[in-house]
């Protein structure tokens, strides 16, 4: 592996934590897990963010500095995410007394 | 000379058939009678004009003399020479020739002109070579009959395969077209005292059947094309089977009908097939040498097609019967397997004893007289065809001949133990009818179609005369009738004649006719090559016509003499139904003049061709057969051997029967209440060696309750009702089951499909172009780097 | 110095990421959880954002793994609530999965080429809290605004989402000033 340099490590990096965060998506049936799942995928796209924003902080106007702002952003919206998540949960859980996801008096969704 | 004419022929009886149908009911019987009446009248008229005009045409054809040869003979006998045509028949030959004779005084100059090849053939008059001569006759050439074609334009045509409304009127058609309408005209006169009793709509409707009949085989006789004779083959059938259920009301009626007609259907498949064979043959022929490459069914094309399949058909003969020649077996075996349907040959000739449920006057024309020929025409029609025909190295006249005589056989047999009277004249028909594809089948077409004529009277006259019968004793069944010879002079004195010409009682017609048939077949047997075969042929034949005399002999005795063992009071048939009989009788009597053997008439006569006129007419038109290349003394000595057998067989058989067997009341009579051996014989004749039922049980009780049976379980429970119907529910249900599963409710399979759309799937998309070329490079292996 | 950095909080965030997901307590893994935000962090410390980082820890760290953990204490989940483990099955599919996605980006990242962190003009204010601010309320104070229209919305989201119907549960809120009862 020649020329791989530190900001493809990075970049490496947040995919491996991305695929982690999938991986506990896709086989955890634990509702919480499952939503600390997707912060770990949300964390590794803000890695990755700025990782890149870091490489291009010799820009002019800006333009990295526009990566941080982005990942901020992010965050907030992240945490909004998880507040309104963790609310249906608590909805949820006081019908089905369950977290599970595939709990059979929760799959109200299908026909 | 008005070819005109011809179509008008088909027309007028066809429009009389219409306007029977549509006014017939409305205008009452005299119109019905009017119409239907006088279309075959008018239709028999016309065709005797055409038939003189054939005549006049015939007699005026002038052939002329090579003109190299013209001028020898002028330079050589300067004005001795005297031109003169004549028209020789050609003794035992089937070739017209017409002669240049020319006179000249001296002899020597004979001897000259022989040595020095001046004259082309000379042929002495009167004496050898070399004697005292005054008459040195030049061979012209050869004359085609005359004939006439009209064609109303082309129906229709797929590529190169053409077919064209042709009609063809030569002597072998008018022939037919004058019988047919001639006794047809007889008959319809007949037809309105026998239905005059019915209501008129019922009588409309006859007449209409009939006069559509007389149309469609009409259009049968003159069609030029095969598919247009096939048009009118079909059309008899229809007629058929139209005529023989006519009277519908009794389901039995109706059945019989069926029965004919799926009967003849089963012909007709032979009948396609071989026509099929035939549109091969003249594909092949037209894609070679065959000037416009246009193809089709015409006879004339079909006749190009052997004249030029002939020389590599008689080159690969000795060898594996090559392609062309072996096909042209195929079609014929094929077209003969039709004739047998329409003519009622063994195996298809169960339907002829079931049509009897029709009415008399439709089984005087139709059974006896006219549809049932038409097999034996159209294999005369295509002579050319089926003398070149072989199917594996045996040829099919071969088959032909064999088949008619083992009918003739079988069905003679049978009619000498049936007690309906119809049923007796119906088997009696299929017997003739063998006659007749047994002269086919010896090539002797000229005999055959004499046979046809002769026997369309005196059958016709003996349905006819049956008719009256019945309609006096209101029975069909023999053993109620006898000593109608008091009650009813007319029909017992024309019935006397129509079976003594049906039994071959010598000076009769049906004597002259069926004694050179069998002459012919004799003539045959002489020669070298099947010897044998042709014998047991001429004996079977001759056993039948024992045969034949026989039963016509019981028929007269059971009906007309002793005395009326039924009930009522027969009288007899008023003169519309007499006179008819009465004409025929003459005719039955005078037909025979058409051919009387060369033996009974003196050479003179026999020069000018009055000896078997007909046959020897006919023959011009048609393919030359082997016996008649054999030298005359043999042919001569035959023709006395047969003479002799014939008459002595007709005479004994006759007056045995007569005077011997059935000179005693029925009761009496071994033969109508036998017992013992006997009976079993009798039995087993009676049903016809029962091919009846084993047609039944092996064809028909397998086919409706077996086959469909399976057909319906195969078929239309598993696949239609089971596999398609239930089938395309199923395909739903199963669809929506899959689809269903795709719904489970269960977040974490959602999380899944989440994951493969949004994530995995579009990262491919986006990466697929260089990940493509990487895979390719990879897998393409090392290569140019 | 910055590159061991990274390194170093690379293994520990991978670490404790692999450590949440396989836990089944949910406590356990949201303090392994817990130890993987810091570490990314860290991570953006090394990437020269001293504000993110703070940010991460303040957000991630301090509001969002807190409330992780009020609702976990709060639902005090027994055995049988909490959900079967997965299945094998189950597991091999995800780390398929998990697997392509990862063999696909990485093949992007190693097509690029010539990254580097050593940039020519990097002043000393990269990644500060004041170079942050003076992009942050200019050039994306849109951005902003919007982010706090977004939080005020999850707010009252939350609020109507969990709301108790049975008084023995929660404490009814209230949202009309009208009392029911006394």
């Amino acid at each position: 592996m020649n020329g791989l340099t530190t900001p493809d490590l990075v970049q490496m990096l947040a995919a491996m934590l991305f695929c982690i965060g999938m991986f506990g998506v896709l086989s955890r049936r634990n509702l919480l897990i499952v939503l600390m799942s997707i912060e770990l995928m949300l964390n590794a796209v803000n890695v990755s963010i700025v990782g890149f924003s870091r490489e291009m902080a010799h820009l002019e106007r800006g333009a990295a500095e526009g990566g941080q702002v982005l990942v901020l952003m992010t965050m907030a919206v992240a945490a909004c995410e998880v507040a309104i998540g963790l609310s249906i949960l608590i909805a949820l859980f006081r019908h089905v007394r369950s977290v599970d996801i595939d709990a059979p008096r929760a799959t109200l969704l299908r026909n | 000379m008005n070819t005109s004419m011809i179509p008008l022929l088909i027309l007028v009886p066809f429009l009389g058939s219409m306007l029977n149908a549509f006014f017939g009911r409305r205008f009452g019987k005299s119109f019905v009678t009017c119409v239907g009446v006088s279309a075959p009248l008018i239709a028999f008229v016309m065709g005797a004009a055409l038939f003189g005009d054939l005549r006049e045409r015939d007699s005026k054809t002038v052939v002329q003399l090579d003109p190299d040869i013209q001028r020898k003979v002028q330079d050589y006998y300067g004005d001795n020479a005297h031109y003169e045509l004549v028209t020789v028949h050609a003794h035992g030959h089937s070739v017209e020739r017409q002669i240049l004779r020319v006179d000249i005084d001296h002899d020597v100059f004979v001897a000259d002109a022989l040595q020095n090849n001046v004259i082309t053939e000379a042929e002495l008059q009167g004496g050898e070579h070399g004697e005292a001569a005054d008459k040195v006759v030049v061979e012209a050439g050869e004359v085609a009959p005359a004939a006439f074609t009209y064609s109303l334009g082309k129906w229709f045509s797929v590529g190169r395969f053409e077919v064209n409304f042709a009609f063809l009127l030569d002597r072998i058609s008018i022939l037919l077209v004058l019988v047919i309408t001639g006794i047809g005209s007889l008959i319809h006169i007949y037809s309105t005292g026998y239905m005059g009793d019915r209501p008129p709509g019922t009588f409309a409707r006859f007449f209409t059947y009939l006069n559509l009949f007389i149309a469609a085989m009409l259009v049968l006789v003159l069609g030029k094309d095969l598919l247009l004779m096939f048009v009118g083959w079909e059309g008899v059938g229809m007629c058929s089977y139209l005529l023989i259920g006519f009277d519908y009301g009794d389901k039995g009626n109706a059945a019989c009908g069926t029965k004919a007609f799926v009967v003849n259907r089963i012909g007709d498949l032979g009948f396609v097939l071989g026509m099929l064979c035939l549109l091969v043959l003249g594909r092949q022929a037209a894609m070679g040498d065959l000037g416009s490459g246009a193809f089709g069914l015409d006879v004339d094309f079909l006749r190009t097609l052997v004249d030029h399949g002939g020389g590599a058909a008689a080159a690969g003969h000795d060898a594996h019967g090559g392609g062309g020649s072996g096909l042209i077996g195929v079609a014929c075996l094929l077209l003969f397997i039709g004739a047998t349907g329409k003519s009622a040959q063994i195996p298809l000739h169960l339907w002829l004893p079931d049509a009897m449920a029709g009415p008399t006057p439709v089984s005087a024309l139709i059974h006896a007289a006219t549809m049932v020929t038409a097999g034996v025409y159209m294999i005369t029609r295509l002579s050319f065809l089926f003398v070149e025909a072989q199917v594996f190295g045996i040829p099919v006249l071969g088959i032909v001949a064999v088949i008619g005589a083992l009918t003739a056989f079988c069905a003679g047999a049978a009619a000498v133990a049936q007690d309906d009277i119809k049923r007796v004249l119906a088997y009696s028909t299929v017997s003739q009818l063998g006659y007749m594809f047994l002269g086919v089948g010896a090539a002797a077409f000229g005999a055959a179609m004499f046979h046809l004529v002769t026997h369309a009277f005196f059958k016709a006259l003996l349905f006819l005369g049956a008719g009256s019968v019945i309609h006096a004793c209101h029975s069909q069944s023999m053993s109620k009738m006898g000593g109608l010879k008091d009650y009813m002079p007319w029909t017992y004195k024309t019935m006397v004649v129509g079976a003594l010409a049906l039994a071959g009682f010598p000076l009769f017609s049906g004597f002259f006719s069926k004694d050179l048939i069998l002459f012919e077949v004799l003539s045959r047997a002489n020669m070298e090559g099947s010897h044998w075969m042709w014998m047991v042929l001429y004996g079977l034949g001759v056993f039948t016509a024992a045969l034949t005399a026989v039963y016509s002999m019981r028929l007269l005795r059971l009906t007309f003499f002793g005395s009326y063992r039924g009930s009522g009071h027969p009288h007899e048939s008023p003169w519309v139904m007499t006179v008819p009989l009465q004409v025929l009788a003459i005719g039955a009597v005078l037909a025979g003049l058409l051919g009387w053997p060369v033996l009974w008439v003196t050479e003179g006569l026999a020069q000018q061709g009055f000896a078997d006129w007909l046959p020897h007419s006919l023959q011009a038109v048609v393919a030359a057969s082997p016996q008649s290349l054999l030298p005359h003394d043999i042919r001569h000595g035959t023709e006395l051997t047969g003479l002799v057998i014939g008459i002595l067989v007709a005479v004994a058989a006759c007056g045995t029967a007569f005077f011997y067997v059935w000179n005693h009341p029925p009761s009496e009579i071994h033969w109508e209440r036998p017992t013992g051996f006997l009976r079993s014989l009798r039995e087993f004749l009676f049903r016809a060696w029962r091919y009846d039922e084993l047609v039944n049980k092996k064809g028909i009780q397998p086919a409706t309750k077996q086959l469909s049976y399976s057909l319906w379980r195969w078929f239309d429970d598993a696949t239609l009702d089971k596999g398609l119907v239930d089938g395309m529910g199923r395909v739903g249900v199963e669809l929506s089951h899959m689809t269903r599963a795709a719904q489970t409710g269960r977040v974490s399979s959602y999380l899944r499909w989440f994951a493969l759309g949004a994530v995995v799937l579009p990262l491919l998309a986006i990466l697929a172009t260089p990940l493509f070329t990487l895979l390719t490079a990879f897998f393409a292996g090392g290569g140019t780097h | 110095m910055s590159t061991l950095l990274i390194m170093l909080a690379g293994v520990v965030i991978l670490g404790a990421a692999l450590l949440t997901v396989t836990r089944r307590n949910p406590v356990r893994a949201a303090l392994c959880m817990l130890l993987a935000l810091a570490g990314v962090g860290a991570l953006m410390l090394g990437l020269r954002s001293p504000f993110l980082a703070a940010m991460q820890v303040l957000l991630y760290g301090g509001a969002i793994m807190v409330l992780f953990m009020f609702v976990i204490m709060l639902l005090t989940l027994r055995e049988d609530e909490m959900g079967p483990e997965p299945s094998d099955g189950s597991k091999l599919g995800a780390a398929c999965m998990s697997l392509l996605t990862l063999s696909v980006l990485w093949f992007g990242i190693s097509r690029r080429g010539g990254a580097s962190y050593e940039t020519p003009r990097l002043g000393e204010d990269f990644g500060s809290t004041e170079h942050f601010a003076t992009f942050l309320y200019t050039d994306y104070v849109v951005a902003f605004e919007l982010v706090t229209v977004l939080v005020l919305g999850a707010v009252a989201g939350v609020i109507v989402l969990a709301r108790s119907k049975h008084r023995t549960d929660l404490v009814r809120t209230k949202l009309s000033g009208r009392e029911e009862g006394a």
